[in-house]
């Protein structure tokens, strides 16, 4: 008898707590309720929409005719697949040397070596340029710079240089076109991120080293890489996580071509949709990918921990710190 | 206005961070919530504030419970320790924004703020904005705006802690004449047991949750209830030996191997309650020893250190493996490494259970 | 007090480096601008003479065969309108968010933050499909407005991110105080705490702004009407009619259509350097 008593009081207690957590809820809706709704509307409805499509034949005519796992068969049959998930490899690679090695070098370029705050600060704007202009006009700038005529940047360069013929870059050479004209825009992200991290190492550590007589090269190697390790390996993951969906700017430069040379995967989902109108298999092309990130993101998650991230939230280097107000939440009103 | 705090707990997670409270405030009293930092003390006032809930018991506001009265409409003026004046407004602006918000009229708020800004001495800095102003000012900014809405009751959280020394100890008497002028019940939060005694009519002492006891100053310096709040309240601290207890007897005589001290019978009586060697704690204060010449019912020792204190000496005595300050004039001459014999004003000892911390003669 | 330091060599050969590495960049915006003022360039980026003949597109129309251009008045403020409603959305709805997830307890507070994280990393390209399929399902396909509510929902993780970094920045006693004084909690949130963290919305909004003049990738796949076309489709467009005809025409759209970004860095930069010679006068 005294035992269900206590099981009565529990369940009137966990109810009434229920209620509070419910009332609270309610006290943060309207603050939150325009952000769920979108999120919901433009993050969660397309995903399950995005897997419900790659079960049907679905085309510009929208209408759902569902076919099972057809658009995954066909995908995995698919002749064109095998050049476009060899060119993403190829493509996320190749960016991701140019995105974090050279973003390394330049961040060590301007943040170690360089001491004048202003030459510094010049070189970090130019390097950021790219990064800020629009896509199109930057994709602009290359279609210009690699034109195929005798005008064109580069072919006037070598050719009054070395005398070398104009020839069509971008025909010739589609995916390095495509991984250096992305590489640079990832590089002036890994400059942020990484000049960052060096400015926020602890002046001691050069003094005492500087004390020591370690040479740049030294305190290259045992100061300052210890301290970006973790930044270095977070853009890597977050970086390859951007890269294996990004197709803007190989749309705009070489729209995949030529004869899908540099189509990836991303694009080719783009492509089947917008170009074929074969929506259904594009959102099972789509699906596959979208996988293959959310694995991609866990396993950040699983490395880095969720704290870790939350502290580091904005990799564009703006400040984005988490508080820890575990207790100070608990107010009342 | 009387404020009664009845059974009221407050949990974070599984921490217990006010634990059972029971207290009463008398209008137009002035208490001090004191006790170490995480003893409960800022979460009591916070919810006094009615910035965080109970999650049991009740708060009474003259005999109103006011546990879902949410803080604007509670009326209360609250000063924190880091003032929380909007960096954003003017010093005018921060005094006047109370009255804003209760929808005055632009006459009346103007008099008003021009009034107690008179009263704090800040009608020059009334342009200025907090981060141009010092943090003297900027606590008299942050009363000014407590006070203005002539609230029932006034909320202290270390309002001192951040200000200089000297400054620290104007702004005590300050405070403490200015809420017997208004005769506003205050609730005062510190760490500090000196502006505690200065300042408070009566003190709460709290450590881990639990409120200890609640008195005069007198009473808590003069009659602690158990160990905690006799070493809490005081300075320098009161020295605790353990001692076997025996009685003779009427007489109770407290001995270890280095030592035997026979109480009086007129003071023995008070703590005949145990039996013989057991352990107690012998507690008494640096300003109840002396140092004087070699005799019975005294304790050897040899000097360890002799702090200067200004007008006095605060001499640290090694006794075995303890260490005892002792409080003497400034004539004194004793030098480290001295054999010297520590007498005890018997009058003003007290014997602490060993088990549980309790006064063998005030606990309840 | 200035000490004469003699460069190292290494130092002097990153320097170079450096410069090297960067030299393209330069040239390459250097040849945007020179090339938008002049038909024929010496040397690459050296005008011979200066012609506004390229910024024709500002008052007559363009043409090419039969194909008349639209007129780039009507776009640009299409783009306007478009990043400026994103900058507004975004910034109003990721303070309501930021604070809630920053300074409130609710149930669901955990989950939403870790949702929060992942979609800031989610592919939001990859929905391009199922996207066009719920703009066309509530009306708003060949809209700007569409656009809009989707550029600011993907962007929403990150600016709510950063908001509520700012807010989390705030002691709580400022809030506290609000409350004592007399505060609704909606009256705290815009009465004391939204003005402290106006250089964080400042930053957030810019932002905001910049992303959707740039936006491309949505208006390209989601707006088919030329009356709705932005600044980023309409030179897509150029692009490919033009890009063997007239490159000057080109320079001069696409300095056109950076106005904004330019007018961004001159001010960043400025005020940075501002902050450098203050503190050198002390």
């Amino acid at each position: 008898m005294r035992q269900l008593e206590m099981e009565i009081c529990e369940n009137v207690t966990s109810k009434k707590a229920s209620m509070e957590g419910l009332r609270k809820f309610l006290g943060a809706l309207p603050f939150l309720g325009p952000f769920l709704f979108l999120i919901i509307l433009f993050y969660l409805v397309p995903v399950t929409l995005t897997f419900v499509m790659s079960l049907t034949s679905m085309d510009y005519v929208l209408e759902w005719k569902f076919v099972g796992l057809e658009n995954y068969l066909r995908f995995f049959q698919d002749s064109g697949v095998k050049t476009v998930v060899l060119n993403t490899v190829k493509y996320v690679f190749f960016t991701l040397i140019i995105n974090v090695g050279f973003g390394f070098l330049l961040a060590i370029a301007t943040s170690y070596f360089i001491r004048n705050e202003n030459i510094r600060l010049l070189f970090q704007t130019i390097w950021m340029l790219p990064r800020m202009t629009p896509p199109v006009v930057y994709a602009l700038l290359w279609l210009w710079f690699l034109d195929p005529t005798e005008a064109g940047m580069l072919n006037s360069f070598l050719g009054k240089l070395f005398g070398i013929p104009a020839q069509n870059w971008i025909l010739n050479n589609p995916m390095k076109v495509v991984i250096i004209a992305n590489g640079l825009i990832g590089a002036s992200l890994g400059m942020v991120v990484f000049s960052a991290a060096i400015k926020s190492i602890p002046v001691d550590y050069f003094r005492a080293a500087n004390v020591d007589g370690a040479s740049d090269w030294q305190i290259i190697r045992y100061v300052i890489i210890p301290f970006l390790k973790w930044p270095i390996m977070f853009m890597t993951i977050w970086q390859t996580l951007s890269l294996i969906t990004s197709y803007e700017y190989i749309l705009l430069i070489t729209d995949g071509g030529p004869l899908n040379k540099s189509e990836v995967w991303s694009l080719f989902s783009y492509h089947k949709a917008f170009s074929n109108y074969e929506f259904g298999y594009g959102a099972a092309i789509s699906m596959v990918l979208v996988l293959i990130a959310v694995l991609i993101a866990i396993l950040m998650l699983k490395v880095f921990g969720y704290d870790a991230i939350m502290r580091r939230g904005n990799v564009d280097g703006m400040r984005g710190e988490a508080g820890d107000e575990s207790n100070k939440n608990h107010v009342a009103v | 206005m009387e404020v009664v705090m009845r059974d009221v707990v407050k949990r974070f997670g599984n921490f217990t961070a006010v634990d059972n409270l029971n207290l009463t405030i008398k209008d137009g009293e002035f208490v001090a919530l004191l006790g170490p930092s995480g003893c409960g003390k800022t979460t009591t006032l916070l919810m006094l504030a009615g910035l965080y809930k109970p999650d049991s018991g009740e708060i009474l506001f003259d005999d109103k419970i006011v546990n879902d009265v949410l803080p604007k409409d509670r009326n209360i003026g609250m000063c924190f320790q880091s003032y929380a004046l909007y960096p954003h407004m003017t010093v005018e602006e921060n005094i006047a924004f109370p009255l804003k918000l209760k929808k005055l009229p632009k006459k009346e708020i103007e008099r008003k703020v021009k009034e107690i800004a008179g009263k704090f001495q800040i009608e020059h800095l009334l342009k200025r904005y907090p981060g141009q102003i010092s943090g003297g000012q900027q606590q008299r900014v942050a009363l000014a705006r407590a006070l203005v809405k002539e609230p029932n009751l006034l909320l202290l959280d270390e309002p001192l802690s951040n200000l200089d020394a000297s400054l620290r100890i104007s702004m005590r008497a300050e405070i403490k004449k200015l809420q017997k002028e208004l005769g506003i019940t205050t609730v005062f939060v510190t760490h500090d047991q000196a502006e505690a005694l200065s300042m408070s009519d009566r003190i709460a002492i709290m450590n881990k949750g639990k409120l200890q006891d609640i008195g005069t100053p007198e009473d808590l310096y003069m009659r602690p209830k158990n160990m905690f709040i006799a070493g809490f309240i005081g300075n320098p601290p009161m020295n605790f030996l353990e001692v076997g207890f025996n009685v003779e007897g009427d007489k109770i005589i407290l001995r270890r191997n280095d030592f035997e001290i026979t109480l009086p019978k007129e003071i023995s009586a008070n703590y005949m309650k145990k039996q013989n060697d057991e352990r107690v704690i012998l507690g008494i204060r640096p300003e109840h020893l002396s140092i004087g010449n070699e005799a019975p019912n005294t304790i050897k020792g040899e000097i360890f250190v002799v702090e200067h204190l200004g007008k006095d000496k605060l001499v640290d005595v090694k006794v075995g493996n303890d260490r005892i300050k002792v409080l003497t004039g400034q004539d004194f001459e004793g030098k480290m490494g001295d054999m010297v014999n520590v007498h005890l004003d018997l009058k003003n000892i007290h014997l602490f259970d060993a088990d549980d911390g309790n006064s063998m003669k005030w606990a309840a | 007090m200035k000490a004469i330091k003699i460069m190292s060599p290494s130092r002097i050969a990153i320097y170079l480096l450096l410069a090297a590495v960067s030299f393209p960049i330069v040239f390459a915006y250097l040849w945007l601008f020179s090339g938008s003022i002049s038909d024929e360039l010496e040397f690459g980026i050296v005008p011979k003479g200066i012609t506004l003949e390229n910024w024709r597109f500002l008052w007559s129309e363009i043409t090419i065969g039969t194909k008349v251009f639209e007129n780039i008045w009507p776009i640009t403020l299409n783009s306007l309108l478009l990043a400026g409603s994103i900058t507004l959305l975004e910034v109003l709805i990721s303070l309501l968010a930021g604070y809630a997830l920053s300074r409130m307890n609710f149930p669901g507070k955990d989950f939403i933050l870790k949702t929060t994280i992942i979609l800031h990393a989610f592919p939001g390209v990859a929905l391009l499909i199922a996207l066009y399929y719920v703009l066309n399902y509530i009306g708003m396909i060949d809209k700007i407005a569409g656009v809009v509510l989707i550029k600011v929902a993907l962007e929403l993780p990150m600016a709510t991110w950063m908001i509520k970094g700012f807010f989390d920045e705030i002691p709580w006693e400022i809030e506290w105080a609000a409350y004592m004084d007399g505060c609704s909690r909606l009256q705290a949130w815009y009465k004391i705490i939204l003005p402290q963290i106006k250089p964080g919305i400042a930053a957030v909004a810019i932002f905001a702004f910049l992303a959707g003049w740039s936006e491309f990738i949505y208006s390209y796949t989601f707006i088919f009407s030329s009356e709705n076309y932005t600044l980023a489709v309409f030179l897509k467009n150029l692009i490919g009619d033009f890009r063997f005809l007239d490159y000057g025409l080109l320079a001069a759209a696409g300095l056109f259509y950076m106005i904004p970004v330019i007018a961004f860095f001159l001010i960043s930069q400025k005020s940075l350097m501002t902050i450098k010679f203050g503190g050198i006068k002390g």
